[in-house]
């Protein structure tokens, strides 16, 4: 019975070790994520201003629409990773 | 002396020959050159595993079939059975990426997918491909998958632009996630390797046994991240053909 126990145990810090490195992976994906998005809503923000002529209008719009974006695919990844 | 031995030099293309066509400069670099030795090596090596198919594979054939059979089983997990029509890119892809990833791991080799315009024009690729097939596929309907089921109409215009933000983001995050990968391992270990010289004679033993497991750690990574860039493709071709 002792060595069941101590089995469970080591049985579960193992699961426990792989959960960490899983985590330093989520890490990286949300902030590249981040860096994604906000660096294609500033792309685009930036173009629609020099076609348009209104300078930082869309740009800081757009700004934010693209770190919105990122933020939903952060929490669609960790979503589908926790499941 | 410290100019020219920047951990960074290992990614400078040079040109091998120069050629240039009406103005633009279209030169054989060493990029070129690992592109298509890894191409040469590539289809070489599935000539050779293939020459005389039997029932019973030789190592060579098993390897390949292994190789095969492994993409296929990911694809078919991740993008559906609809899927199968599109496997001769997938696995394509799959293998240019990790033949080019190791073909960096070798010394005074040339990772070229260290470079984020090559990932990047491969990512544009899938996405502009399955974008088309979505929309080939499903026709207007496509464009629901922008908005996500049980949005309050008020939320609605708000939700596409977000929606489309996400979409768009998406070949830039696949193109970097690859590049950085390989860019940071490479830094790695040319930054190890200049201990090794700067300890001198008497203690630059010391770093080389890190050296070799973050070698055998890169080439994993060099996999893993083919492995990766693979599945996510799969993952957007199966949201393009099932739309959620």
């Amino acid at each position: 019975m002792n060595s069941l126990d101590e089995l469970t145990k080591k049985i579960e810090s193992h699961t426990n070790t792989k959960k960490t490195k899983r985590t330093e992976k989520k890490a990286f994906t949300v902030s590249l994520e981040l860096f994604a998005g906000v660096s294609v809503g500033s792309f685009i923000g930036y173009h629609f201003d020099k076609y348009l002529n209104c300078s930082p209008i869309f740009l800081i719009i757009c700004l934010f629409l693209g770190a919105a974006g990122s933020f939903l695919n952060i929490y669609r990844s960790i979503e589908k990773q926790e499941r | 002396m410290s100019e020219s031995h920047s951990p960074f030099d290992q990614f400078i293309v040079k040109p091998i020959v120069n050629l240039s066509l009406s103005g633009y400069d279209i030169s054989f670099t060493n990029s070129s050159l690992f592109m298509t030795l890894s191409i040469f090596s590539l289809a070489l090596f599935f000539t050779i595993a293939t020459w005389n198919a039997s029932l019973v594979p030789t190592r060579l054939q098993s390897l390949a079939e292994i190789l095969y059979e492994f993409i296929e089983d990911t694809m078919l997990e991740s993008a559906g059975p609809e899927s199968r029509k599109y496997f001769p890119i997938i696995f394509t892809i799959f293998l240019f990426v990790i033949i080019c990833n190791l073909f960096g791991m070798i010394p005074y080799g040339f990772a070229v997918t260290s470079h984020i315009i090559v990932t990047f024009v491969m990512a544009i690729i899938i996405f502009m491909s399955v974008t088309i097939i979505a929309i080939a596929k499903h026709g207007a309907k496509f464009f629901s998958f922008f908005l996500p089921e049980g949005t309050p109409w008020w939320l609605a215009p708000l939700m596409i632009v977000i929606e489309l933000f996400a979409y768009l983001s998406r070949p830039v995050s696949l193109s970097i996630r690859l590049a950085a990968n390989m860019i940071a391992g490479h830094v790695l270990l040319k930054v190890l390797g200049g201990f090794v010289v700067m300890l001198g004679l008497v203690w630059g033993f010391i770093p080389i046994p890190l050296i070799m497991t973050i070698t055998a750690f890169e080439i994993f990574v060099a996999m893993l991240q083919a492995y990766i860039f693979t599945i996510l493709t799969c993952v957007y071709l199966g949201d393009a053909l099932q739309l959620h």
